[in-house]
């Protein structure tokens, strides 16, 4: 051809070898470009254990919602609310009219098992492979404890099948999971028990102890033992008692587990705070002021405008479930907000530790436990009462005067509004053993105080026993949960029926949802 | 930045009634983005700008680097200047993708003919020409999707990244076929015609999986989506008569997409969406359709209700309350000259589609929209003063507004069915009337041309059923269409335009 004979075709021929040469060459670099030079791999972490550490800090502080707003989609607008710890003030907000609002428990899913499992899991298989059993056990516990977080939420959700990288993930029943917490348990106290550390400073908890890790172990199965004591009796009081047998419980103010907080990863109810968008409820006001309780000046602050019910205590609560025309006035001037304590550190809060569990929990759970017959070493009023010590000391700057006089007392809770309506109930401080189911409203509306502000666990306790006795809401949106009613579960979230839609279903039609998928469906442990 | 090293050669010869044209070509492209940004939280001395004065320092910084290499050789091929032949081939090698898979080539072809040059056409066509094409375009992916991250977070935690690694990413490719043609008749009447259809496999999707997978999103490759249509303008000058000119200008576009196939298994996919919609793609469905939380309906359609008066809804985002692509978009412009006078009257017609109002969802759980102040005294039924069009499957029990509307309305679940209207609309886009000055008046000026124009845009809606103003969306991309969510409509404009020629 023409074209080839002339002098241009001569130097496009060239070129295009050339070319060539330099662009199958240039493959090698190619990867290495394609590679972020900021980004860590996940290959790199197994081979270091600071880096390991690290991720596991962000497993822990991840799978207690600790950012903001995951916290705030969480907890603060669901649990905290049906708890009865507070009441929204904030008129966009429906949840407390009992409104399952679908995009906040999207996202709270999704930061669990989007964010903190994959985590979790993560740093369990890695300590694992590098025969890090302190570590594996550290994410073991974790993991019970992320994972019990979202069952009583939910129910059946997926646990054993998590990380199958599968389009379907299958749900687990709460009741094979919570079997399966108490053997990962065992597993987890037993390598704890041989001493030794892990990640140390990167541990947010205990600095990397195992044998505090060994209490904290001890501490949630007793949890968890109490929580299925009306579901199944006899497993309740092996694990309670095996709880109460290892000696390993967190039964001091000083083994306490707090998740440290620092600049960059605050505690995300100091953030939320700042916002101003929930105050003190009624019945958490008619319960501190009614006990004459050291918490109430702990734990909120006085309203900004003063006392507003003519009882001279200017600590004000709000009843549930207000209308919206109702929140068109802001409520938060003539209502508490929570303690200064707990505020925006620009407001002068102190950005404090987010509290995972604590001794007077623990010994209010040997308190029921007693009650319950188990052999945990004491009595129902014996641990009652240093219950309520252990948190007055942890909480308060109260003197074991004031403490005694406290514990002994007769006062009942009063009304909220200075005699309007009547008070959410009548039991006395002072511990009535005489009347079993009196004893265990005055056990669980203790630990209710003691738990504040984790409202994940006390609404948990509150669907379980029934108490603390609550005010009843204003209005209620939701048809399945009645205003004198709190709800029952978390509905399944709408990205499951959209990307795992067959196994959502089959857990909808299991026997321990049976195909009601509402609020008002009750979990399987929450049988008394 | 932007590195690009081009070399190109091009050869133009002739034999006879043939031209050809001949280039080769190559380009090594680097792009490269980098930023650092230190952020100064508040200042410690009030109004000095500097780092060190900051109360709060926070830092971050990117990184995003990729490498194309590319050859590509065209051709253009013409016959007595009345019929051409363009063919073009293009491969790249993309760092982006799996190495061993990373090179993609596409070609495309184009023959166009003047008829009118080369055969005798009947006189009323005063030019004749007919277009075909077939193109290929390939595409890579962004930087750094084949392994998983573990990202480092402020405070020195670390987070595994959300997204799989995509270790398999083939190129994306996009086929499109042409037909079309130009003409005049009777030195009046242009018209111009062209017929596409487009077909884009492999496209790179986020598929959102199952979260208790361990991830949350996964990089796939496939589907088949498929864009059919057609886009006319038609040019009349309807009459000329002394000083006095009529020119009518009709434009007319419709496009047909379908998703003819998704991944492999995959038969609908969601990509993306709001607390009031989602949108998603289902086989053999058309694109563009989009999910909302919904009425319950019994089998012959009514709607259930519930005892309170408000009408069941789904839960989840379920029902596919419409798509956001029109029938067909119009424009019809008319043109009048009389002496220096110009009146230029611009009508825009969209036909068809839908548009999801979150405005009117929060509006209306805020009573503030018209149709809430409805029945405060004594309640409203539904199906019989809202919602008439529906019919509920049992009586509708009086509900006050309140309830109903922020039942239905409202920021965080609403019922977006209930606030989808039809997005047709007709509006006067422009209406201008101008004045060109006398050139003979204008010698002893510096200028050649003034013309004084007083022009008014977006003049009003002659028709619309929706409410809000279906252009005014959120924000460009798919994900935003047929949603409105608080923009700002369009705004009436109405100016004096002096226009100048030296």
């Amino acid at each position: 051809m023409k074209i080839f004979k002339n002098f241009k075709g001569m130097v496009i021929g060239i070129s295009i070898f050339s070319i060539a040469v330099m662009a199958v060459s240039c493959d090698d670099d190619f990867e290495e470009i394609n590679t972020n030079p900021l980004q860590l791999s996940t290959d790199k972490l197994a081979s270091s254990d600071v880096l390991l550490g690290q991720a596991f800090a962000q497993a822990t502080f991840t799978s207690n919602m600790g950012l903001h707003w995951r916290f705030q989609i969480s907890q603060s607008l669901f649990s905290d609310l049906w708890s009865g710890y507070y009441a929204t003030t904030y008129v966009g907000f429906d949840s407390d009219r009992f409104t399952q609002v679908g995009g906040w428990a999207d996202l709270a899913w999704g930061s669990f098992y989007g964010i903190a499992a994959p985590q979790i899991k993560l740093v369990e298989d890695i300590a694992t492979e590098n025969g890090n059993s302190v570590g594996a056990s550290m994410a073991k516990i974790i993991k019970v404890n992320g994972y019990s977080r979202m069952t009583d939420y939910w129910g059946p959700v997926p646990y054993s099948q998590f990380g199958n990288e599968e389009l379907k993930v299958d749900f687990d029943s709460q009741e094979s999971m919570y079997t399966s917490f108490f053997s990962e348990l065992d597993a987890a106290s037993s390598a704890l028990s041989a001493g030794g550390s892990s990640f140390g400073g990167s541990d947010l908890i205990y600095g990397g102890d195992a044998s505090k890790w060994k209490k904290l172990a001890e501490s949630l199965r007793l949890r968890l033992a109490m929580r299925i004591r009306y579901a199944n009796p006899s497993l309740s009081k092996t694990e309670a008692e095996k709880a109460f047998n290892s000696g390993a419980l967190i039964t001091s103010n000083d083994d306490n587990a707090y998740i440290a907080v620092s600049d960059d990863n605050r505690n995300p109810l100091e953030t939320i705070t700042d916002w101003g968008e929930f105050r003190m409820s009624a019945t958490m006001e008619g319960i501190l002021k009614g006990f004459n309780d050291p918490r109430m000046a702990s734990y909120f602050d006085p309203a900004a405008a003063g006392d507003q019910d003519g009882d001279g205590i200017p600590y004000e609560g709000l009843q549930n479930g207000q209308t919206k025309v109702a929140l068109g006035v802001s409520q938060n001037p003539i209502t508490s907000d929570v303690n200064i304590f707990y505020r925006d550190a620009a407001a002068g809060g102190s950005n404090p530790p987010i509290e995972l569990m604590q001794a007077a929990e623990v010994h209010l759970l040997l308190a029921e436990a007693a009650l319950a017959g188990y052999s945990v070493g004491g009595s129902a009023q014996q641990y009652y009462e240093s219950g309520i010590t252990m948190s007055m000391q942890e909480r308060t700057s109260a003197s074991a005067g004031d403490i005694a006089g406290y514990i002994s007392s007769n006062n009942t809770p009063v009304s909220y509004d200075g005699g309007t309506t009547p008070a959410s109930t009548d039991i006395p401080v002072a511990f009535e053993s005489s009347n079993t189911e009196r004893a265990l409203e005055q056990i669980i509306t203790q630990k209710w105080l003691a738990l504040f502000p984790n409202g994940w666990e006390a609404w948990a306790e509150a669907r379980r026993t029934g108490y603390p006795k609550q005010l009843p809401r204003v209005q209620s949106d939701n048809s399945d949960v009645p205003v004198d009613k709190i709800p029952s579960r978390m509905t399944y979230v709408n990205s499951e029926f959209t990307t795992n839609s067959e196994a959502v279903n089959a857990a909808v039609s299991s026997p321990e949802i049976g195909g009601q998928d509402k609020n008002n469906t009750k979990l399987w442990w929450d049988k008394k | 930045m932007e590195w690009n090293n081009d070399f190109l050669l091009n050869y133009d010869t002739s034999f006879g009634d043939l031209d050809l044209k001949a280039s080769v070509g190559g380009n090594n492209r680097v792009v490269k983005f980098e930023s650092s940004s230190i952020n100064a939280g508040g200042l410690n001395a009030p109004n000095i700008f500097s780092i060190a004065n900051s109360q709060q320092l926070s830092a971050s910084q990117s990184l995003s680097e990729k490498e194309v290499n590319s050859l590509y050789a065209f051709a253009n091929l013409g016959f007595k200047n009345y019929a051409f032949l363009d063919l073009t081939y293009r491969t790249d090698i993309s760092s982006t993708l799996p190495v061993g898979n990373n090179q993609y080539d596409y070609i495309s072809a184009g023959l166009s003919a003047i008829l009118s040059d080369m055969i005798d056409l009947p006189s009323a066509f005063d030019y004749f020409k007919i277009r075909a094409s077939y193109a290929e375009v390939g595409n890579d992916t962004s930087p750094y999707q084949l392994s998983r991250a573990a990202n480092l977070q402020n405070g020195g935690f670390i987070q595994l990244s959300t997204s799989a690694p995509a270790s398999d990413l083939r190129p994306e490719k996009t086929t499109s076929l042409e037909f079309g043609f130009d003409t005049t008749l009777f030195n009046r009447v242009n018209i111009d015609f062209t017929y596409y259809k487009s077909n884009s496999f492999d496209q790179l999707f986020r598929q959102n999986v199952p979260q208790g997978s361990g991830i949350a999103t996964k990089f796939i490759n496939g589907a088949d989506i498929e864009n059919t249509g057609i886009e006319a303008a038609i040019n009349v000058g309807i009459f000329t008569k002394g000083d006095f000119q009529w020119d009518v200008n009709f434009n007319y576009a419709a496009n047909r997409g379908i998703v003819l196939e998704l991944a492999e298994g995959l038969d609908q996919l969601n990509y993306g969406g709001s607390f009031m919609r989602d949108f998603r793609l289902d086989v053999g469905e058309p694109f563009g359709s989009m999910y909302s939380r919904g009425f319950v309906r019994d089998a012959q359609g009514r709607v259930i209700m519930n005892d309170n008066g408000t009408p069941a809804v789904t839960p989840g985002k379920t029902v596919n309350v419409g798509n956001f692509n029109p029938d067909w978009l119009g424009g019809l412009t008319n043109n009048f000259t009389y002496k220096n006078l110009n009146l230029r009257l611009q009508i825009d017609m969209r036909q068809g589609g839908d548009v999801i109002s979150f405005t009117r969802s929060v509006a209306s759980s805020d009573g503030v929209l018209g149709i809430t102040g409805l029945g405060r005294e004594g309640g409203i039924r539904f199906g019989t003063d809202v919602y008439t069009d529906e019919t509920p499957a049992t009586t509708a029990n009086s509900v006050d507004p309140e309830t109903f509307w922020t039942s239905i309305g409202g920021r965080n679940a609403p019922v977006g069915e209930a606030f989808t209207y039809d997005a047709s609309n007709i509006r006067i886009r422009e209406l201008t009337l101008g004045y060109s000055f006398d050139q003979n008046a204008l010698a002893s000026s510096p200028f050649k041309t003034v013309k004084l124009s007083l022009v008014g845009r977006n003049l009003g809606f002659l028709v619309n059923e929706s409410g809000v103003d279906p252009e005014a969306i959120f924000g460009v991309g798919a994900q935003n269409d047929g949603y409105e969510a608080f923009s700002l409509p369009n705004t009436r404009s109405v100016g004096l335009n002096l226009k100048l020629g030296f």
